[in-house]
């Protein structure tokens, strides 16, 4: 296999030679693992360990139902569906082994919470960091997620209706109460002060 | 690196496990088993309408105040709770169904349930059109036990009221002008008819455990349990035998229900 030739196949191609040869899932894995592995730590919480058990049940499960990819879909859309179905039917699970939410080199989703929910510029960086690892920490997971999938992986509606299988109006709706109750626990915290 | 570690791992484990993707025909079944699910629960809804739509529009609206004393006390008495409860249900497995569908997810629950009830009633309103529901009545539903049959339709409870004239029960045998029949807390009547009723008795129903309604009165003077029929209401087919009992003038029918000043 010549790396870069498969680096220009897109997943859709990828995914019909994995048919044909397991060996071209390496590939496959490649691509996602990071992207797969920083999502789980955002919605998880969990160790460096038990996320690597996490993604390896979850490649398999990719590679067991190859044969059920929607090409509609888009593979990538596809896959983060899985990983979202293997952390919340695992949740209570993974809940119990969670250690604190770290965002450490997400400077990028601070601005775009930020800005999007439009907290005073009076709050210093820093102490809103801290705020909004605390915040999500606390937050109902259906609104950490789609917190995440919005701010930090930067996905479309109607990519996070492919991933969390609702409507986009649904997804709406969910972003809206999302920002809702991120703020108001962060009016509740800043009142305690 | 960690992530090329990683890549290998699950690629080894792979290949150790010997897994491998599941047949693309068992995905094609299962979707299939949902849809298959999905219709089957749109038919058994739309033939529940259908029964319901029969039962409603088959109702006795003409003489609701004789057979309950007002029409919402008719209508809370006469409603088809097990029919509508089973459409409940089958829209409910059907919306289920059609949530596991691969693109369902898509569509919010108000599409979805509008759905399921827009194809249900049409299918319903298919099926009553094509006669299926008074075929149902006729040739299943009717021939449940007395116990059920009152269950599933709880518009024959009002008419077990001998004594204000109206008469429910089971053929047991057709003789000359004595009809016998079984009511539904088992008694057995003696019901005296006209040779006109006779005759249409005689001409309609080929053998007995038919089961028919019957308006008339007590005839206490022959026997204890002896009933005089006025008219017969059969069931099922009710739209087809009520236009002949409906040749009998309705004056004079409500006529006689003041008369008798029931």
């Amino acid at each position: 296999m010549e790396d870069q030739n498969i680096g220009k196949k897109t997943d859709e191609e990828l995914v019909s030679l994995v048919l044909e040869d397991q060996d071209y899932f390496l590939y496959l894995v490649r691509r996602y693992e990071q992207k797969l592995f920083r999502y789980i730590a955002r919605i998880s919480s969990l160790s460096q360990d038990d996320i690597e058990d996490v993604l390896q049940d979850i490649f398999i499960k990719v590679y067991k139902n190859l044969n059920n990819f929607d090409t509609d879909l888009r593979f990538s859309s596809w896959v983060y569906r899985i990983t979202h179905n293997e952390v919340i039917s695992n949740y209570r699970k993974y809940k119990n082994k969670a250690k604190i939410i770290s965002f450490d080199k997400d400077g990028e989703f601070i601005k775009n919470i930020g800005d999007e929910l439009d907290i005073e510029r009076d709050i210093n960086l820093d102490e809103l960091k801290k705020e909004i690892f605390s915040i999500l920490g606390k937050i109902d997971i259906k609104y950490r997620e789609v917190l995440i999938l919005k701010f930090l992986e930067e996905k479309s509606y109607r990519e996070m209706s492919d991933i969390l299988r609702k409507p986009e109006g649904t997804i709406a709706t969910l972003i809206n109460r999302a920002k809702k109750e991120f703020l108001k626990i962060l009016e509740k915290q800043y009142e305690g002060k | 690196m960690r992530e090329n570690k990683l890549a290998e791992k699950i690629i080894n484990k792979i290949k150790k496990e010997g897994v491998k993707p599941t047949s693309h025909w068992k995905f094609v079944m299962k979707d299939s088993l949902f849809w298959g699910a999905f219709v089957l629960s749109i038919i058994i809804g739309g033939m529940a309408i259908s029964i319901i739509l029969n039962t409603l529009l088959n109702n006795d609206w003409d003489i609701y105040m004789q057979l309950s004393g007002g029409l919402s006390k008719f209508i809370v008495i006469t409603l088809p709770y097990f029919w509508l409860i089973l459409l409940g249900i089958f829209m409910v497995i059907a919306y289920l169904n059609i949530q596991n569908t691969k693109k369902a997810y898509k569509h919010s629950f108000k599409v979805i349930i509008g759905g399921v009830i827009f194809m249900s009633f049409l299918l319903g309103l298919t099926f009553y059109n094509l006669g299926l529901a008074s075929s149902l009545d006729k040739r299943f539903i009717q021939k449940l036990p007395t116990r059920v049959h009152k269950m599933v339709d709880p518009s024959l409870g009002v008419w077990q009221k001998p004594e204000q004239g109206f008469l429910i029960g089971q053929i047991q045998t057709l003789d000359g002008n004595a009809l016998r029949l079984k009511d539904f807390d088992g008694e057995i009547w003696e019901v005296g008819l006209s040779e006109e009723l006779r005759e249409f008795l005689s001409n309609f129903f080929s053998n007995s455990n038919e089961k028919i309604k019957v308006i008339g009165q007590l005839n206490p003077e022959k026997c204890l349990k002896c009933f005089s029929a006025s008219f017969i209401r059969p069931f099922g087919m009710r739209r087809t035998v009520g236009d002949q009992l409906d040749k009998t003038p309705k004056g004079e029918f409500q006529g006689m229900m003041r008369r008798k000043d029931i």
